[in-house]
């Protein structure tokens, strides 16, 4: 897909693809294309060229079929404030096509799930940060879509909002939907995310699991050994270890480069300890998702 | 799980809008409330000031008991003016004090005789400086028929009758026909009265905020992103804008109907044919809502939006006459009233209210429907930017 704005070219011949049940996460900072991509994947905008396949159909803004198959929860709270949480979930999942006892029905079950039953007859203006976010993700679940577009939900809510709702994406993603998740949080894409697409302005870098993606940097874990005693004893006798690449004495630590620290760590302290160091605490650094954007862009996630 | 038809998705959308302006009551008050409020405060002063529909109560001191004075009392007829004995002068004076009379005029001794020498007339009026409006009819009352008496005995000396006949002459033809002409001038007869055309102008004044509710809330939900939500639903995006139209079209309708009936029934407003008068709030409403839709169009933010409604809708109100009838002013504003709906929409209510056949609607109704059709296309040419996320 590729969108311009005038100058600026949003999307630059981004491709992916979902399976069912898959969770997909575009990973950049902000300003990097992600919104647009799914604004196209959504039906929300036309691309200039390309385009998204959503369930067999051609997705376009007119495509009224293909978009039943998607639900979108927008990054902004696009809840009624003075509707209650049953009005607005009534009202939506009216647009989406159901009606009667299948409403009621629905709405109850979606109420149930992100948590707001207690409290459906109160206006949303009365609820917390919170429990609105959870109401904007609801209400793209009320047609339970194949394809459930999630533009960074947690941007704005506190740890355990945050925490609720990345718990629910989890429980969505197990229960067979697909899921197409935005983040410039790397913990989240790593957390929830089967593949992980990431995008720099405009441009799809690379993609693939997390561990896929972290071995192009070809980098090891950084173990960090804080302690005293005979601290050069210490790294020789590590840097006979198979697993360790690089041993080397530092301000009171020894620093190690080793491949798969978890595998060999309890070797790691046994041999310093036998040489007369005295380990004090131990600090392990696997490469993530914010190294390998740094590794692929040559700037910082949050930047 | 079914689709939701173009049709139903709009009614949706309209139920959802009515349903949070009723609950947030800015639409029952900018449509129902303040047009009511000011209709009836406007409509009220007005009418205190208005001597149209009044009958004026005078008292008579005739100290003359001569010819001229004689018709005087018969004057009155078929004018808003009721001519009662005062007795003395200083009786007048307390039933004017008190209030009982409005006015009181003084046929003074000898006025005839004066007459009869030629002399000038001068007859006093006992005013209240609390009731100038009663002292001027009084006044004007007095003045005219002393004119009047004058007229008719230089004519008759003239034509060879002597002073006598002369004077006896003019009491007769005095009693025989009011001299004086003080015809009804209410409103009602060729133009509104103050009660109807306060309740009018202020109802399709605010008509153009109570619209607003509907296609200029498009900017509203684009900000808040809702708007983003309805348009990845499955539903044609020509709903929304469907949907939103019916909003304003329903709030609009429900503030007229409901400031028509109301100031019919609680103000005394003669607001005419219910079938003319529901020919032209329609007209109206679909323009008030084409108007809105265009000045929408050309705004970027709901701010921008709103600020700019509502500077159009005071002007154009101003212009078409909801404040004072700028048309009767004459020159560029009397063009320029024509321009707005509101001065279309006033004139076929007076049209009607002065028992015109329905076809007097005729006119103004179809150029409140070109308004509206002129100002519909061009904002439907535009309206695309408001339905993108």
């Amino acid at each position: 897909m590729c969108k311009r704005f005038g100058e600026i070219e949003a999307v630059r011949a981004v491709s992916f693809e979902i399976a069912p049940g898959e969770s997909y996460g575009l990973l950049g900072p902000n300003g990097a294309g992600k919104t647009t991509t799914i604004s196209i994947v959504a039906g929300l905008l036309e691309a200039d060229a390309g385009e998204a396949i959503v369930a067999g159909q051609r997705l376009t803004t007119k495509s009224v079929a293909a978009k039943s198959a998607i639900g979108f929860v927008p990054q902004d709270l696009a809840i009624y404030l003075d509707l209650t949480a049953r009005e607005n979930l009534t009202f939506f999942s009216r647009l989406y096509g159901l009606s009667g006892k299948k409403t009621r029905q629905r709405v109850d079950e979606v109420l149930e799930i992100i948590g707001l039953s207690e409290r459906s007859d109160d206006q949303a203006k009365t609820y917390s940060g919170g429990m609105k976010r959870r109401l904007n993700i609801g209400i793209g679940l009320l047609h339970a879509p194949s394809l459930l577009i999630l533009d960074e939900p947690t941007v704005g809510v506190d740890p355990q909002s945050r925490n609720a709702i990345l718990e629910s994406v989890e429980q969505l993603s197990e229960q067979g939907m697909a899921v197409l998740y935005t983040t410039h949080y790397m913990e989240e894409a790593e957390r929830l995310c089967d593949r992980v697409g990431i995008i720099d302005r405009g441009e799809l870098k690379a993609e693939g699991t997390r561990e896929e993606l972290v071995a192009l940097l070809g980098e090891h874990d950084k173990v960090h050994l804080v302690g005293s005693g005979h601290l050069e004893a210490g790294a020789k006798a590590c840097a006979n270890i198979a697993a360790v690449q690089t041993a080397s004495v530092g301000d009171e630590s020894i620093e190690l480069l080793v491949e798969g620290a978890s595998a060999v760590l309890a070797q790691i302290l046994t041999t310093v300890s036998e040489a007369g160091v005295s380990v004090h605490s131990v600090e392990v650094d696997e490469p993530n998702l914010e190294a390998v954007f740094l590794h692929l862009t040559g700037r910082a996630l949050r930047d | 799980m079914g689709r939701t038809g173009p049709v139903r998705a709009a009614f949706l959308i309209t139920a959802k809008d009515l349903r949070q302006r009723l609950r947030d009551r800015s639409a029952v008050l900018v449509a129902v409330v303040a047009p009511l409020a000011l209709a009836f405060a406007l409509g009220v002063t007005i009418t205190g000031f208005s001597a149209g529909s009044q009958t004026f109560h005078l008292g008579l001191v005739d100290l003359d008991h001569g010819p001229a004075a004689s018709g005087f009392s018969r004057t009155a007829k078929g004018t808003p003016v009721t001519l009662r004995d005062a007795g003395t002068l200083a009786h007048a004076r307390r039933l004017v004090k008190s209030g009982k009379l409005d006015a009181a005029i003084v046929l003074p001794r000898g006025l005839s005789a004066a007459t009869l020498g030629g002399a000038p007339v001068r007859i006093d009026v006992i005013g209240d400086p609390k009731n100038s409006i009663g002292t001027l009819v009084a006044r004007s009352f007095a003045d005219s028929y002393a004119s009047y008496v004058r007229t008719i005995v230089v004519a008759s000396r003239a034509l060879g009758a002597d002073s006598a006949t002369a004077v006896k002459i003019a009491g007769e033809v005095g009693s025989a026909k009011s001299p004086i002409s003080l015809g009804d001038v209410s409103t009602t007869k060729k133009n509104l009265d103050p009660k109807t055309y306060y309740a009018a102008a202020m109802a399709v004044f605010f008509l153009f905020f109570a619209v607003q509710f509907g296609i200029s809330s498009l900017l509203n939900e684009r900000g808040e992103g809702t708007l983003s939500r309805m348009l990845a639903a499955p539903i044609p995006r020509r709903s929304i804008l469907g949907g939103k139209a019916m909003t304003s079209l329903a709030l609009g309708l429900t503030s007229m109907i409901v400031l028509a009936l109301t100031t019919r029934y609680a103000l005394g407003a003669h607001w005419g044919n219910p079938l003319g008068v529901g020919a032209l709030i329609v007209c109206a409403v679909l323009a008030a809502t084409a108007v809105t839709a265009l000045v929408t169009t050309l705004a970027k933010t709901a701010e921008q939006a709103n600020a700019w409604l509502s500077i159009v809708s005071v002007v154009l109100g101003m212009l078409g006459g909801s404040f004072f009838p700028v048309a009767q002013a004459g020159g560029v504003l009397t063009i320029l009233s024509k321009l707005t709906p509101h001065a279309w929409f006033l004139s076929g209510l007076q049209d009607l209210s002065s028992g015109g056949a329905l076809s007097v609607i005729v006119q103004p109704a179809l150029v409140l429907l070109v308004i509206a059709g002129a100002c519909g296309a061009v904002a439907l040419l535009r309206i695309r930017r408001l339905i993108e996320p």
